[in-house]
Formats: C-alpha cells, structure tokens, sequence
C-alpha cells in the first residue's frame, strides 16, 4: 500500500470539507478522484500533500505517518501534486521551472538540468524549453505543471484537474502522457472532471461527494452505480461499454 | 497597592490608547481594503499636526476649531497622492507598493525638514494644560476629548461602512474585489474613497494630538511605530482590531513605563510585535489563516 | 539533447546561465576586461575626493548586493538591513576600543552575532509575507536607536591604514566577493530554490524546496556580508554614529541601489550604486542641515518615480528596450 488515508476528516470551521475518507492506493495504480464541485477533491490533496493538517484521521504514505510533514519534505519523499490552477514560476523560463522540480533530488545542477529536460520531452515541451513561461495557452501550462512535478522523480503523482481547460485533442494527448508516465512505474491519483478521460484511463475510481467517499470501484461499476449517477454522472454514461478511439471514449466533454 | 493610583493608570492608558487607535484606524482600513500597507502614515500624521499648528499661527484660533479644515486638507491630500501615486501601484507587485510609500515617506519628512526646519513647535492650549478630577483621578482634557473622538469616530465609521452605499462597496471589495468588480463597483472609485478618509482620519488624529505633543518633522516615526504595532495586533484589516489593539497598547504603555522604565516604551512594543507575530500572526480579529498561504 | 540545447542563442532571463553565450574573444573576456579596469582605476583617479567616491561605491555596490541576495532573489525585501551593518560596526569597533581585540576576530565577532540576528528576525516572521518582513526590520532599528546617541571614536591600529588607498581596494574586493557569490548562487540550487520562492512559495514547497530553510539561509547569508562590511567601515571611517549606522535611511539606501539598478541581477547593485552615490554626496556636499535634507527628499523623490516607471530597474528595463531596437534575436515575449 503506497497510500493509505484512515478516516480522514477536514473541518474549516462549521464547514466539513473532507469526511472520514478512507482511501488505500497501491504502489502501481492510476486512479480517478471524481465528483462535483465543493466535493472536497482539492483540500483532500490539500491535506494529504501537506499544506493543510488534518482534524482527524491519519495519511500515510510509503509507511511513513505524515502527520505534521511540511510539503516539501512529502514531496521530497516522492509524492509530489500539482495544482488546479497552475501556479508557475512566470518570470523564469520553462526548462528553469522544470529544473526547481529536478532540484528536489539532484543536488548539482548539471544533473538536475539532465533531469529537466527528460521531463520536458516527456510532456513535449522540448523545443520551447528557452521560452519564458508568462503567457503560455492552457494547453502548454498544464503540460509545464505536469513535467515540473515528474521533474521530483515522484513515486505518487497526485494531478488536480490537469485536463481543465484543454481541447478535445488536448485531452486525448494529455490522457496518453499520463498513461506513459504510469507506465513508466508512477502512481498516480487523477483529480478530472473529463470523465470520459477518467473512464478510459484509470483502473479505479474514486467519488467524492459533499466530502465523503460514496463509491469506489472499476469504471463499469462506477458508471452504474446509482448513488454516483444521482449525484453527478447523470444517465449518460451508464450505456457506454468500451472506450473508442485512442484515449477517449464516446461522449466528449465533461460532467459539471 | 495604592487602588487610586491604579485607577489612574488605568484611566490614562484608555486615553492614550483612545490616541494610538485614532491614528491606527486610518491605517488598517487603507490595508483592509487595498491591500496596501501606507508607510508614509507617520508622515501623514506630522503633516496633520503641523497643518493644525500653522492654522493656529495664522488665524490665532483655538486647535480644535481647526480639526475640519486639516480633515479636509488631509482628505484632499490623500485624494491627490492617490491619484498620482497609490493608484499606479494597485496591481503590481509588493516592492512597488512597500517602496513608493517608503519613498513617499521618505520626500514628506525631507521636505518638512527644509521647510520647517527641525526646531520643535508647539501650541499652547487650554485643554491641553488642564484637566478635571474625578474622584481624585486626574484626566487631561485634551486626551479626553480625543478618546472620545476616537470612540465617535469609530461608531461613525462601522455606520458608515455598514449602511451606506459606499460603505457597503467597501464591504464588497474587501471580501472579494473581482466579485465587486463584476457587480458594477468601481474599484478604483472605491481605493480613491477609502484612501482619502483614511487620510482623513490621520488628519483628525494630527489635529488633536497638535496641542499635547510637540511637532517637529520625525514625529511621525515615534507615532507610527505604535500604529503598526496596534494594526498587526488588532488584525490588519480590522477595525474593531484597531480601537481593540489601541487601549491595549495604551495600558502595556502606560503600566510598564510606570512599573518598569519610560525609556524603554519602545522596547516594550517592539516585544509585544514580535510575541504577537509569533503566536497569533492574524492578530486578535484578525481572520485566521489570513496571514496564511491562500491555495484558491 | 543537451548539446542541442547548449549551443542555442541566450536563455531566457531565468537563474541558472548554465549554458553561456559562444560569444566574440571581447564579449567572453569581458569578465576580465572589467576587473582589470577596476583595479586600474584607483591608480589613475589621483585626487583623493574622487577616490574616495569610488571607495564609497565599491562599499555600497557589495551592500546593495548583500541586500539583494534577500531582496531580489528571494524577493524578501528588508528595510533593516542597517541593523546588519550596524551590528557589524559596532561589534568590532566595541571589541577593538574597549577590549583591545583585534579588528579580524571582531568582524568575525560581528558576523556570528548578524547572522544570529538574522535567524531571529527570520524565525518569527517566517509565517507572514514579505511585507511584513519589511515592517519587522523597521521597527528593529527604531527600537535598536533609542539610548544609543553616543557617537564615539575607534583608535587607530590593526586594520587601519594611513593611506586610503588601501580601503579602496579593500572595498573593490568586497564588491568583486559579492558580485561573484550572486553569480554563483545565480547557478547554484539554493539561487533556483530562493527565485522560486519568490515566485510562487506554494508552488516551491510542492516541488520540494524546503522553503523555511532557503529563506533562513538567504538572510544569513545577507547579513553576514552586510555585517562584514559594517566592521570594515567602521575601521576605515573611524567614527560611528547610530544616526547614520543603524539609520533607516541607510537601509533604503541598499535597497535603493539594488531596485535602481535591478533587484534580481547580479550586476544591478553595481550600476546602482554607481549612479547614485556620486549624486548623493554632491548634493550633500552644499551642507547645511537644509540640503541634507534636501537630498534625501530627492532620494524619496527618485525611489518613487523609480519604482512606479521602472521597476524591474535600470539593468532589465533599459536592456529591454536595446533589446527591442537592436533585435538581438533572443526569443522573449515581451514582459509585461
């Protein structure tokens, strides 16, 4: 068990953002986190990367109790997540953000710029490396958040909402990424609300509503589940068999 | 322990806190609203107590008829610096902001300094001299008349902010600034506004302190010291945090010069800033985690 | 790939110039060129005015840059950092007049004591941002000030030359140390880790950066240099006064070199110092305590404009625009 979180609770407040979740993700897995907005996706990252301590309930990652861990030494112990809205070094250029990632483990800086440019060549930002990263589209923000974080040479990839904002064939490239990545030996926990992505790509899936973890199966259990159909997925999905077409399955577009 | 003398140190300290909450409020409210922390406050206020203090050479009036006319030469003064600098700085980063109100800061007190000269003025006043016993409690009038301004204006200001239109888009831009833009707020109308009575407010501060303190260019910097110390234990932001913060600052000042040594004021707000940052960052009203890191 | 990399036109303004320019014989010795010209100078400037002037602004070119390893790669931006200085010249001077130690151990003496400072300051403001720092450090030197009006003399032994000359070159190799400590850190992962933090310190932390740390490390390192150069001024001026040690004056002042000339480059504290110096003490040089304060009226004046018109400072806004009209075929979008 890579990741284990034992009722986890997060309280702001009169407000319960996260309840009880308990969630186990093995070493090798690429799993979906879904559910509707305020459902408490992000602060569960939030607290499980770190930046929030927990009102209840336990983390623990690698057997390691994360209780108290600041986020740079989670990451540093190979969970690394990035963020919903990406949040990038904007005045530096994109190999230099992706060499702060590479930083985490390599200490010289010849070997980290080794590192960084693998990462932006995983993501194919190769040939943009010089650029600055201020006004970049979506589509190259999102891949640069993406490759900074494989840049810590994780061994949990926690990515929220990393297809926000993209194209259709954006999201058919961004879903064969991070099948590669995971292919490569990276756990990883998918934050999506392209849920077609989600249903082809991942082999479990969570779902979260008002903060408590409703269902948690296989895609074909999910998308026939009632509880997660009432509260989010609507009708549509429950008919769809396989996925078509490489990385995408039928309905295109997402849930909100 | 003698229970008269403690009254009295008790009675004195509100007084005194009713003054550094008068010249905090203005402050607090210009950072609860924009974000920006004014460092040339101090100046503001000395440009207030000399103002006051010309309008009394000049015209031989009494300093407290003066106090509109120097709210209304600092609003105006608060409405032209922001237009000319406070407005460019809005949405840049923060060495912009530290560093023009710094630099503001720096020119105001200069410039006092080649103008006015470093001599020490003051103006003789009745208030200022005299005083009424309660109960064998002494208590200067001046002081008293700007506690209770201060208490005033501060009921003044929570009815402002609370019922009338401006007040409420105060409100607004203060909890969420794109929201209110999208509303129909004007943001910056509502900067400009909350800038000048910010000013203003030092300006009613200035003009009544002009009578118990001596005047001279640096006297912003002693007061100002004290006002970030209220500010930051109040909750930057927070009104009630300012006129909170100011009593209490004036009863550590007034207790420990007494018990301890006068001279070592300063040290002693020095001490409460940093305990107050280092245990409760957002200040006593201030919102917890508003110091904190913001992951939306 | 990293040939292919290597070999490609300028990096964008990042930290890390790891891969330099294949540039022209001039362009690559330049580094040199320049050295040698400073070392000249001070032989061939004979008046000993103008010397000093230039003694004075090899000392705050290192300051200004002491300042900007917090200021402009961290982008922590102090006004404290006279209390650096201050320590640092108080320290050795008290050490040497009063306890008859030798001027080398009190510098060291001053450096401990500023970096134990320093951790202190960055401790309990460790959880605001950096405004607040800036407060913080103001209000240690109002408070450090008070009951210390005592100017008085250090006397005249080691460490002490009768000719100013030396002081020049003294002050030429702190500048040099400086500028080559924030080219290295410019590479170095503690530079990548403090720039990044200061873009974004969530964003850091995610990737690792032991944000804590790097901060604490950058304040160390800045008050270390700062003290280092308060203990040399003190044994070159002879005379200090808190009014002007531990002024908040002289803490704008390094920062002001620094944001004028470019806060976050290595060779903006230079160019800064450079130009203001010269401008401050001819200004003062009318005397009188009117024009004094004259000068500092044009200082606030100058930060003000400076900061509004130019904020990335002279070195970055003017390169920019040489850049935009010479074309140097460097791929930058244009910075906002």
């Amino acid at each position: 068990m890579l990741l284990e979180t034992s009722a986890l609770t997060k309280r702001f407040g009169g407000l319960v953002a996260v309840k009880n979740v308990d969630l186990q993700i093995g070493t090798h897995e690429l799993v979906g986190l879904i559910g509707p907005n305020g459902a408490g996706k992000t602060t569960l990252f939030n607290v499980i990367s770190g930046y929030y301590a927990p009102s209840e309930g336990r983390v623990v990652f690698d057997e390691h109790d994360l209780r108290g861990w600041k986020p740079h030494r989670i990451t540093r112990l190979g969970l690394c997540r990035t963020f919903q809205v990406t949040r990038l070094f904007t005045h530096l250029s994109l190999l230099d953000n992706t060499m702060v990632g590479a930083l985490c483990h390599e200490r010289h800086p010849k070997r980290a710029l080794e590192v960084a440019q693998w990462a932006l060549d995983q993501v194919g930002l190769s040939d943009r490396a010089s650029n600055i990263a201020q006004g970049l589209p979506i589509g190259h923000r999102k891949k640069l958040e993406l490759a900074r974080a494989l840049a810590t040479k994780p061994r949990l990839l926690l990515l929220d909402e990393v297809m926000g904002g993209l194209s259709p064939p954006e999201v058919r490239e961004m879903s064969d990424t991070i099948s590669r990545i995971h292919a490569s030996g990276i756990g990883v926990v998918l934050i999506e609300h392209v849920v077609s992505a989600v249903m082809c790509l991942c082999q479990r899936i969570a779902v979260l509503h008002h903060g408590e973890l409703i269902a948690l199966g296989t895609p074909p259990e999910i998308r026939n589940d009632r509880r997660v159909i009432e509260a989010y997925l609507g009708e549509s999905y429950a008919n769809q068999t396989e996925c078509q077409g490489p990385g995408l399955g039928g309905t295109e577009g997402s849930v909100h | 322990m003698n229970k008269i003398i403690l009254i009295q140190l008790l009675v004195s300290s509100l007084l005194i806190g009713g003054v550094y909450a008068l010249i905090s409020i203005g402050l607090t409210l210009i950072f609860g609203v924009m974000r920006i922390v004014n460092f040339a406050h101090g100046e503001f206020l000395m440009l207030a107590m000399f103002a006051c203090y010309w309008m009394v050479e000049l015209t031989g009036l009494s300093p407290y008829v003066t106090v509109p006319f120097v709210v209304l030469l600092l609003f105006l003064f608060g409405v032209i610096i922001y237009v000319l600098i406070i407005r460019r700085t809005v949405g840049s980063p923060m060495v912009v902001q530290i560093f023009a109100t710094v630099g503001l800061s720096l020119f105001m007190e200069n410039m006092a300094l080649v103008l006015w000269s470093g001599d020490y003025r003051t103006i003789g006043s009745f208030a200022s001299s005299a005083g009424f016993s309660v109960a064998g409690i002494q208590v200067n009038y001046a002081l008293f008349i700007a506690f209770l301004v201060a208490i005033t204006v501060s009921l003044l200001l929570f009815a402002f902010v609370a019922w009338t239109y401006p007040g409420k888009a105060i409100r607004a831009t203060v909890q969420d600034r794109t929201a209110a833009q999208l509303m129909g707020i004007n943001i910056d109308k509502v900067f400009l506004l909350t800038f000048a009575i910010g000013s203003g407010l030092v300006g009613i501060a200035g003009a009544l302190l002009a009578p118990s303190y001596a005047i001279f260019p640096t006297v912003g910097t002693n007061f100002v010291l004290a006002a970030f110390v209220v500010v930051v234990l109040g909750g930057m932001g927070s009104m009630t945090g300012a006129l909170i913060g100011g009593l209490l600052i004036g009863l550590i000042e007034t207790f420990s010069g007494f018990f301890i040594a006068p001279e070592l004021k300063q040290a002693f707000y020095f001490i409460v800033f940093i305990l107050v940052l280092v245990f409760r960052p957002a200040g006593l009203m201030g919102q917890r985690g508003a110091e904190e890191i913001g992951l939306k | 790939m990293s040939e292919r990399l290597q070999n490609k036109a300028q990096l964008a303004d990042g930290p890390g110039r790891l891969t330099s320019r294949t540039g022209n014989l001039l362009h690559r010795y330049r580094g040199l060129l320049a050295i040698a010209g400073l070392l000249i100078l001070p032989i061939v400037v004979n008046q000993p005015y103008y010397r000093e002037i230039i003694g004075l602004i090899f000392l705050w070119s290192a300051m200004a840059g002491a300042w900007n390893i917090v200021g402009g790669y961290a982008g922590k931006f102090s006004l404290g950092h006279a209390a650096f200085f201050g320590v640092g010249a108080y320290t050795s001077a008290v050490l040497y007049t009063r306890l008859g130690v030798s001027p080398w151990i009190g510098i060291l003496a001053g450096m401990v004591i500023s970096v134990l400072l320093a951790l202190f300051i960055g401790v309990v403001t460790l959880r605001l941002k950096g405004k607040f720092i800036a407060l913080v450090y103001l209000r240690s030197i109002t408070g450090g000030s008070e009951g210390l009006s005592i100017p008085f003399k250090p006397g005249l032994l080691n460490l002490t030359f009768s000719s100013k000359l030396v002081w020049v070159y003294i002050f030429c190799g702190l500048m040099l140390s400086v500028y080559g400590i924030s080219r290295w850190l410019e590479r170095s992962k503690l530079g990548y880790e403090l720039i990044a933090l200061r873009e974004d310190e969530d964003a850091a932390e995610a990737l690792g950066v032991n944000t804590l740390w790097a901060k604490l490390a950058s304040i160390s390192l800045s008050a270390a240099l700062t003290s280092l150069g308060g203990s040399l001024f003190a044994q070159y001026f002879a005379w200090l006064e808190p009014n002007f040690c531990l002024s908040l004056g002289l803490s704008i002042q390094f920062a002001l070199f620094a944001i004028i000339g470019g806060m976050g480059t290595a060779i903006g504290p230079i160019l800064g110092a450079a130009l203001i110096t010269p401008l401050q003490i001819f200004l003062r040089a009318f005397g009188g305590t009117a024009t004094s304060g004259l000068s500092m009226a044009v200082y606030g004046l100058i930060l003000i404009l400076v900061v509004l018109f130019m904020p990335k400072g002279i070195v970055v806004e003017v390169g920019d625009r040489l850049r935009q009209m010479f074309g140097r075929g460097r791929f930058r979008p244009i910075p906002s």
